[in-house]
């Protein structure tokens, strides 16, 4: 075969081959909005959901009042708006940390426990955080594919050529840990 | 869950007195297909004796005579055991299917002759093809705590033709089982065995081309490694597949090696189709219904399906699902 041709042949080969890497960039980063935008819905369901829930505990909890306050004060800051999305990543973070932690508390007030009112909005912020945890996992992961096509090469070419930044990971959170821990004992078993 | 110790003691206690009638009629279904075997034998030879050999006076009025002699007896013969099979299934399905499915849960109710609907069996999205042949049995219906569910042995085939000749392939055979889910969703999320290995993400997405769900990359590597997962929603299908989800069904399917495990989850549902290659809780007319060692695994087979609820935890109702 002629060089020249062998030569064309290879190029094209090349250029579709950086073009799939870009696409894959492409469909990573667009992964990841979706599903950031899918955590910001529930963020939102939630943020409508924290009032109820302070109201709720708040007669019985009395020495958990710094915990509320710090939720309420979460809540306000995801209300001013224009922050990014490490801001928001981060805000997510604490809130779940929070919320979690009222939760736990609420194992020694029994009257709480049993309230319908309390059951209802368990079961709500139980199901919003299920679909958190969800949008933060399929974040997770087109992130973390993202990064590594970032990193490997030669992907890693056509990442600095149309300057993609590298993506922040949601960190896992106490309920998620709880869940590798089931998995790891259930793999002893 | 009750033990296979359990089972052992009460198949011999129980079980094993109420049944040993029924081995009779086994004894006799027995006898009749070698009778009929040896009829048809005996027929085969008199017809070759007859066409071959050349010695019969008035042979035009003999032959069709001894054919038609020959043929009723052989009818008689056939018919009767069509009649005493018939009988035995049924006594063997009352008699001895029925007490093992109440002894693994007493809730559990048993029809030997339905089966799941073909609609439902379409409905899992498990398998895309439309099947020729549908058929099954053996349906058993109960709950478990809040979670109901039912499941039946289901046959289904596919023809295919190439233009001269057509073709039967198995499209699934062994046992389907569809039970509520403890969330609530919309849309499909298929779980297929992974035959294509580690990695290879390429073939993964286009080994899915032909359905609506596309390919989702899960987080758990064991999990990866014995299922593909297809959705219409990547984040639905981390919603119901949460780690500790993935970790129960990868548990699952370790322990059953043996067993292709398809599982779906549509509209709220939980689908699993559990590939046999034997026709279940179907009696052996040369096997002793006395012999433990079927019973046991009929005990085992049923278990391990209703093991399901408990080993997906299905009963967790923390969701807005109650």
């Amino acid at each position: 075969m002629d060089i020249k041709i062998m030569l064309l042949v290879g190029a094209i080969v090349v250029v579709f081959y950086f073009l799939a890497i870009y696409n894959r960039f492409i469909t990573l980063k667009n992964q990841g909005k979706n599903a950031f935008s899918n955590i910001d819905v529930m963020l939102r369901k939630r943020y409508d959901l924290i009032p109820n829930l302070v109201n709720t505990v708040k007669g019985y909890m009395s020495h958990e009042r710094a915990v509320l306050e710090e939720i309420t004060a979460l809540r306000n800051q995801l209300n001013k708006g224009g922050l990014s999305e490490d801001e928001v990543v981060d805000l997510n973070n604490q809130i779940s940390k929070a919320v979690g932690t009222v939760f736990v508390a609420v194992e020694a007030y029994p009257d709480l426990k049993a309230s319908s009112n309390f059951l209802h909005l368990q079961r709500a912020m139980a199901e919003i955080e299920e679909q958190l945890s969800a949008s933060r996992r399929s974040f997770n992961m087109a992130a973390t594919m993202y990064n590594t096509l970032l990193e490997k090469i030669p992907s890693n070419i056509v990442g600095k050529v149309f300057g993609f930044q590298r993506k922040c990971l949601f960190q896992a959170t106490v309920e998620e840990k709880q869940m590798v821990d089931i998995q790891s004992a259930l793999k002893s078993n | 869950m009750q033990t296979k110790a359990e089972f052992i003691n009460y198949f011999e206690q129980t079980l094993s007195p109420s049944i040993a009638p029924i081995e009779n009629i086994r004894l006799q279904c027995a006898k009749y297909i070698k009778y009929n075997i040896l009829l048809f034998v005996a027929m085969v030879f008199i017809v070759i004796l007859l066409l071959f050999l050349d010695w019969l006076p008035n042979e035009q009025v003999v032959i069709p005579i001894v054919l038609v002699v020959v043929g009723f007896l052989f009818a008689i013969g056939y018919f009767s055991y069509r009649l005493m099979k018939l009988d035995y299934k049924k006594k063997y399905k009352n008699y001895l299917v029925r007490p093992i499915i109440h002894f693994v849960s007493p809730d559990l109710k048993y029809f030997p002759e339905r089966s799941i609907p073909e609609g439902h069996f379409r409905m899992s999205r498990i398998f895309l093809e439309k099947p020729n042949i549908y058929e099954g049995d053996d349906f058993v219906e109960g709950q478990i705590d809040q979670t109901a569910f039912h499941f039946s042995e289901v046959k289904a085939q596919v023809q295919r033709s190439n233009g001269k000749n057509t073709t039967t392939h198995n499209l699934f055979h062994g046992l389907f089982f569809i039970a509520e889910f403890n969330k609530e969703f919309e849309g499909s999320t298929v779980l297929l065995p992974n035959k294509i290995g580690k990695g290879w993400r390429f073939l993964k997405r286009v080994s899915g081309l032909n359905r609506k769900e596309r390919y989702v990359e899960m987080e758990d590597p064991s999990f990866n490694k014995l299922f593909n997962c297809y959705s219409v929603d990547d984040i639905k299908a981390r919603y119901i597949l949460s780690p500790a989800l993935m970790a129960r069904i990868t548990n699952f399917a370790q322990k059953y090696p043996k067993q292709a495990l398809h599982i779906s989850f549509v509209n709220s549902y939980l689908f699993v189709a559990i590939a046999y290659n034997k026709n279940l809780f179907e009696p052996n007319y040369f096997k002793s219904i006395l012999n433990i060692e079927q019973a046991l695994q009929y005990f085992e087979d049923i278990q391990f399906v209703v093991g399901i609820v408990e080993d997906l935890n299905l009963n967790t109702r923390i969701w807005s699902k109650v």
